[in-house]
């Protein structure tokens, strides 16, 4: 009986073993997802945009109260941010640690319906002191939409 | 393609399948991203048009629901034969929800009906009703949920409850009867969504539903061991490895233990994974459907520092309701949360409400955080609730609390758990009666029935004449009623003009169901109305708030076939978060706000216009959640106003 369970297990090792070897990922990595955020020391010096919210793809059809957040790698020193929005409006920029947000207040000024409107993140500095390495731009609409 | 492609894949096709093939099926991020990246593998989807998810998935789902393409695409896809057998066996197979949405009986559901509360079912009647006592994994699958929360301060029997069948949409699709007997058990499919990336089960990619996956099997049978310590994480198979490794000498890395674990745990899913799926009754229970409950008080329930006044007397009255309590437990749970930075009352309170501080028979775990993941353990429960929600402070408690029993943030009805607010207002203020950290009530109540969490912006009683696309019939009447789902509401078959992004026509027919889910004119509602009744600005979460008008909005008159009227657009910030709403057929005139001041909430701003059909046309959406607050595509703002109870009559 022993001897039966001792070789069931020896044969699901072999076999988890011979799993483990056909399935090892070529780089070294278990996950499929791609490595959002650097991770070696000299990446880790990189302050540069890492996503917009809306995504890009959205960025010309959102609303008129629509927030947009920029999120950098690293948390962005408030004091060292530069940014034109063209035509220029007045809306509020909040910071807090990585994220920027761009966002009408209620009682607006608001996005104006149907006008373009170019961002550019002139310069920037992360906490950590790493200045960013080139100017970034997004490009946003908030169209007129009934039905 | 690799077991994990393949898994990925059968998880795919299952949750477009639980959402009768449309684009919108919801499974997480992590699940999908890793889905779609396995589909990518497939011959089918190489060319470069396929790096578009819209484009890869809606191809996909055209493939799939055409009995001739899905054979061919199965065949070209490199499957091999029993492969193609388990997808077909997936794809073909017949929801609950499908069967019974097809009978027409169905179709006829009242409102009073889906008020019953299917609640407090024991574990056990359950089973023998065919609804599973240890659904399947939780976070790796789209099916509808349900947790059925038990009901402490109502211990009496009732002779019998209705479960409500509805589709992701909360949309009901059936009903069965679940005979009431003997003690209550907390069933729980489902708490958390985001923990899927955590755990195993989510790296594993999410097998199948109610038993008939890898996981699922696991759970619902003999492997509950399994269940119980490898689904708990990743950590946990790394302990075990390192205390093998100590204990015996053997000269195996960390890693290399953890897959021959897995590859054990591969090994099973080989073996059960593919194994053709249960029957309906095996199937995860549906949501019901029924009224929810608002949360109208806050607990500070990450301060640490709030006790217990009077242990003994609740712990008698715990026995008295569950003698087989383990309240041996108490001091576990009180040092545990102060460790952890939580209000021990609080996670006391969860721990009774959630299982009868583990005195009903049956339970899945002691604090309902992983239902799927049955354990007796309190620690592994505890770690559950500290490790998955510790990122919801003090001023996110109605986050949590939709978290924790809906798997999404505030706001939430709390439909599919409508005692569950009520149940832990309850027994957290008999533990924190007054004093710091008693409850606290919300300061403004909408003058709104059953909780909902937006208001009517009309007085009085109301009926929906038109939902939201493939809202539940009760939301509809005449060209809005259908018996599929597909065919009602805005947008169905028969009722709704919606605009189509893509061909930029203004007003089109859109004949395509997939494009419908994308567009903001789906989540609408119709509510009757009269010429020249005043329109109010909602309360939103029970609060009110200033609210402006955006006259760069403003639009109309609409053409008789448009149904007439102007359309005038709101905005407010609750809670920070953006909101906006859209009243359609009303007369142009905006009615300004009281002397003094803006626009609050309860302020009529607009009146009803004469129209062939005078009704109120009403958009709403949001960015609360994390929610993209755009005009179109998938998982935007806009949302079913009826599932926020917007005008919905008791």
């Amino acid at each position: 009986m022993h001897k039966t369970l001792l070789i069931i297990v020896i044969l699901l090792i072999i076999f988890a073993i011979l799993l483990f070897i056909t399935t090892r990922p070529k780089d070294g990595s278990l996950s499929n997802q791609p490595q959002a955020i650097p991770t070696t020391a000299t990446q880790s010096q990189i302050f540069a945009v890492k996503s917009i919210k809306p995504p890009v793809s959205d960025l010309m059809q959102i609303t008129y109260v629509t927030p947009i957040m920029i999120t950098f790698t690293q948390a962005v020193d408030p004091k060292t941010f530069e940014y034109s929005i063209e035509p220029p409006i007045d809306v509020p920029v909040n910071f807090n640690g990585q994220n920027v947000i761009f966002k009408p207040k209620a009682e607006g000024p608001w996005w104006v319906i149907d006008q373009e409107y170019t961002l550019t993140i002139l310069s920037a500095r992360s906490t950590q002191g790493v200045y960013m390495a080139n100017p970034y731009k997004i490009i946003f609409k908030a169209p007129l939409t009934t039905f | 393609m690799d077991l994990r492609d393949l898994q990925n894949l059968k998880t795919l096709f299952q949750a477009i399948k639980d959402v009768n093939y449309k684009p919108d099926f919801n499974i997480p991020y992590s699940i999908r991203a890793n889905s779609l990246a396995s589909l990518r593998k497939l011959p089918q989807f190489q060319a470069e048009q396929f790096k578009d998810d819209n484009t890869l998935i809606n191809t996909l789902i055209q493939y799939l629901k055409d009995p001739r393409k899905k054979e061919d695409f199965l065949a070209k896809a490199g499957f091999t034969q029993k492969q193609q057998e388990e997808f077909r066996v997936i794809l073909e197979k017949k929801s609950t929800g499908e069967e019974v949405s097809e009978q027409p009986t169905q179709e006829a559901q009242t409102s009073e009906q889906a008020e019953q509360p299917p609640v407090g079912e024991p574990s056990s009647t359950m089973a023998d009703q065919g609804i599973p006592n240890l659904p399947s994994t939780p976070s790796i699958h789209a099916a509808p949920k349900i947790v059925i929360h038990d009901i402490p301060h109502t211990p009496e029997e009732t002779p019998g409850s209705k479960l409500f069948i509805a589709n992701k949409n909360m949309n009901i699709i059936g009903e069965k009867v679940v005979k009431e007997v003997g003690n209550k058990t907390g069933i729980g499919l489902k708490k958390g969504l985001t923990r899927a990336g955590t755990n195993l089960s989510g790296m594993l990619g999410g097998i199948g539903r109610g038993g008939g996956g890898l996981l699922g099997g696991i759970a619902g049978g003999g492997g509950k061991f399994l269940g119980g310590t490898l689904l708990r994480g990743g950590y946990a198979l790394a302990d075990i490895g390192t205390q093998m490794t100590r204990g015996r000498g053997i000269a195996i890395s960390g890693r290399l233990l953890v897959f021959i674990f897995l590859g054990l745990f591969l090994s099973a899913g080989i073996l059960t994974g593919f194994a053709p799926s249960q029957t309906p009754g095996t199937q995860p229970a549906p949501a019901q459907v029924g009224q929810g409950q608002a949360l109208d008080y806050k607990i500070p329930f990450r301060n640490s520092s709030i006790s217990v006044s009077n242990p003994d007397v609740i712990k008698n009255q715990v026995k008295s309701f569950w003698p087989n309590a383990k309240l041996a437990n108490w001091d576990t749970i009180v040092q545990q949360s102060i460790n952890n930075g939580w209000n021990p009352a609080f996670v006391l309170t969860l721990w009774i409400e959630e299982t009868g501080a583990q005195g009903v028979p049956n339970y899945s775990d002691p604090l309902g955080c992983a239902p799927g993941q049955p354990t007796a353990d309190i620690d592994l429960s505890l770690k559950c609730l500290f490790n998955n929600f510790s990122r919801f402070g003090n001023d996110k408690f109605a986050n949590f609390m939709c978290m924790y029993s809906e798997s999404k943030l505030s706001p939430c009805s709390f439909l599919a758990n409508k005692f569950f607010p009520k149940n832990i207002k309850d027994w957290y203020s008999k533990l924190v009666p007054s004093g710091p950290g008693a409850l606290a009530p919300i300061a403004t109540s909408p003058p709104v029935a059953g909780g909902a969490v937006v208001s009517c912006p009309l007085d009085g009683t109301r009926v929906i004449s038109c939902g939201s696309f493939m809202s539940d019939n009760r939301f509809n009447v005449n060209k809005c009623r259908g018996t599929q789902p597909i065919e009602r509401g805005h947008c169905g078959s028969n009722y709704g003009w919606c605009s189509n992004p893509h061909t930029k026509d203004r007003i089109v027919l859109i004949t395509d169901p997939n494009e419908i889910p994308k567009l903001r004119r789906a989540h609408s509602i119709d509510i009757n109305a009269s010429p020249g009744e005043q329109v109010k600005l909602p309360f939103i979460n029970g609060k009110s708030s200033a609210w402006f008008h955006n006259s760069g909005l403003d639009f109309g008159p609409l053409s008789p076939e448009e149904g007439g009227g102007y359309i005038r657009v709101f905005n407010t910030d609750v809670d920070g978060n953006v909101w906006l709403v859209y009243f359609i057929h009303v007369d142009p005139i905006v009615i300004s706000p009281p002397l003094g001041r803006g626009y609050h909430s309860g302020d009529p701003v607009l009146t009803i216009a004469n129209t062939g059909f005078p009704h109120l046309h009403v958009n709403i959406g949001s960015d609360e959640g994390g929610r993209k607050l755009v005009n179109y595509g998938e998982n935007n703002g806009w949302l079913d106003p009826e599932s926020l109870g917007l005008c919905v009559s008791e």
